[in-house]
């Protein structure tokens, strides 16, 4: 009995997996990748302040090194922070997070996407 | 089933083999699921080729089944019906340690996850079978005896041990990395050293009493029947595994069989293993 239930998991892994990758194998979303940068949160620490942001990608294959940067214009000036990303997936998301000197709290923080390669 | 005590005995055997075969996947996938590049593949690695090595790999279970299983087997339902346990096992004991490791978590894509588990389950259910055949000692004489083996089901054990070596190794960027690097001598002397490895190993196999190789037979019937046909199914096996996880994608074809050649030295070791440890 409890071999027939394994045997039936093992069995509708199979399927379901297969199914699922034929699906989306087959699937005509072969749009390149598409990431976004948004702010999670600012915090306050001892070296400036962290700004941690989410990278989402909602296009169709996945990218590698995706370069990110900060660019924070304040009155006094402007600051810029960058970060790679190693792989963003599909569909997926990643955090991570800029450094910098000023309060982006009293300027204006525009994130933005540099590139990537495929993986 | 029909008397519920025996049924009970026969359920409490086959957790123990359950348990037996988690572990087998686990030692056996480990430097897999602790591989960076297999976790990457899991989400980039084409999906049709993934639905393919899912596929592939259940008739290679089910022989590994009929050779080495869990349960003694009879006949070829039994030996699907544990191809199958083994797959449930090597996607479960994988889904486990990479939530363990912190590999899967949320915010991950359903086709992250799944293509991450699913990759990992091949080696981890060839671990499970193997389990058996590595950790099963406790159960008396027939635990150690395999099925005697015709010439096909040594040519059988070859792709297993090939596939097995090939696809621990094909994930990483070393292969690549390596044939690059290689110049022409080199790799004709690993191919030189991939045949010799291999043929040393049949006289290891002999050695171990299996009489591979009848006395009087000449020295080049061998050579050809196992070291030649072998390497030949190591480097099919290499460059399919290869293919499968996308590190021939845009390489000439020199490059690309300079991988295959170079992949085909841990195929060939384990292929040739692998008659001697089954």
């Amino acid at each position: 009995m409890a071999e027939r239930i394994a045997a039936v998991l093992g069995f509708a892994f199979l399927v379901v997996a297969v199914g699922y990758f034929l699906r989306g194998g087959l699937a005509t979303d072969d749009s390149p990748p598409d990431v976004a940068v948004t702010v999670d949160s600012i915090l306050p620490q001892r070296d400036g302040f962290l700004v941690e942001i989410r990278a989402f990608n909602r296009g169709g294959a996945a990218a590698a090194a995706v370069t990110v940067e900060g660019v924070l214009r304040t009155g006094s000036g402007e600051e810029r922070a960058e970060t790679t990303f190693d792989f963003v997936p599909a569909r997926s998301e990643r955090a991570g997070g800029l450094v910098f000197r000023t309060d982006p709290r009293r300027g204006e923080l525009e994130l933005r996407v540099l590139g990537y390669s495929a993986p | 089933m029909t008397e519920p005590g025996r049924g009970r005995a026969a359920d409490a055997a086959f957790l123990r083999g359950l348990g037996r075969a988690a572990g087998g996947a686990i030692i056996f996938a480990l430097p897999l699921l602790m591989t960076m590049e297999m976790w990457h593949l899991g989400f980039y690695v084409d999906r049709l080729r993934l639905a393919l090595l899912l596929v592939v790999v259940v008739p290679l279970l089910v022989g590994l089944s009929h050779y080495i299983g869990f349960e003694e087997t009879f006949g070829w339902r039994d030996d699907l019906v544990d191809a199958f346990v083994a797959l449930a096992v090597g996607a479960l004991a994988s889904a486990a340690v990479l939530a363990l490791l912190g590999v899967l978590r949320a915010g991950m894509s359903l086709d992250e996850l799944v293509g991450k588990v699913a990759l990992q389950a091949v080696p981890a259910s060839v671990g499970a079978l193997l389990a058996q055949s590595q950790l099963g000692t406790a159960q008396g004489p027939r635990a150690r005896a395999r099925r005697p083996t015709r010439y096909a089901g040594e040519l059988f054990f070859m792709a297993v041990g090939a596939l097995f070596l090939s696809l621990n190794l094909a994930v990483t960027e070393e292969i690549v990395i390596i044939a690059y690097r290689l110049t022409d001598r080199h790799v004709l002397a690993l191919v030189a050293v991939s045949l010799g490895l291999m043929h040393a190993f049949v006289y290891a196999v002999e050695f171990r009493g299996q009489a591979a190789v009848p006395t009087g037979t000449p020295w080049w019937s061998p050579f050809l029947r196992f070291t030649v046909a072998g390497y030949a199914i190591v480097l099919l096996i290499g460059a399919y595994t290869l293919w499968t996880v996308g590190r021939l994608d845009g390489l000439a074809p020199e490059q690309a069989l300079r991988a295959v050649l170079v992949l085909g030295f841990p195929g060939a070791v384990g292929a040739a293993a692998a008659r001697l440890i089954l």
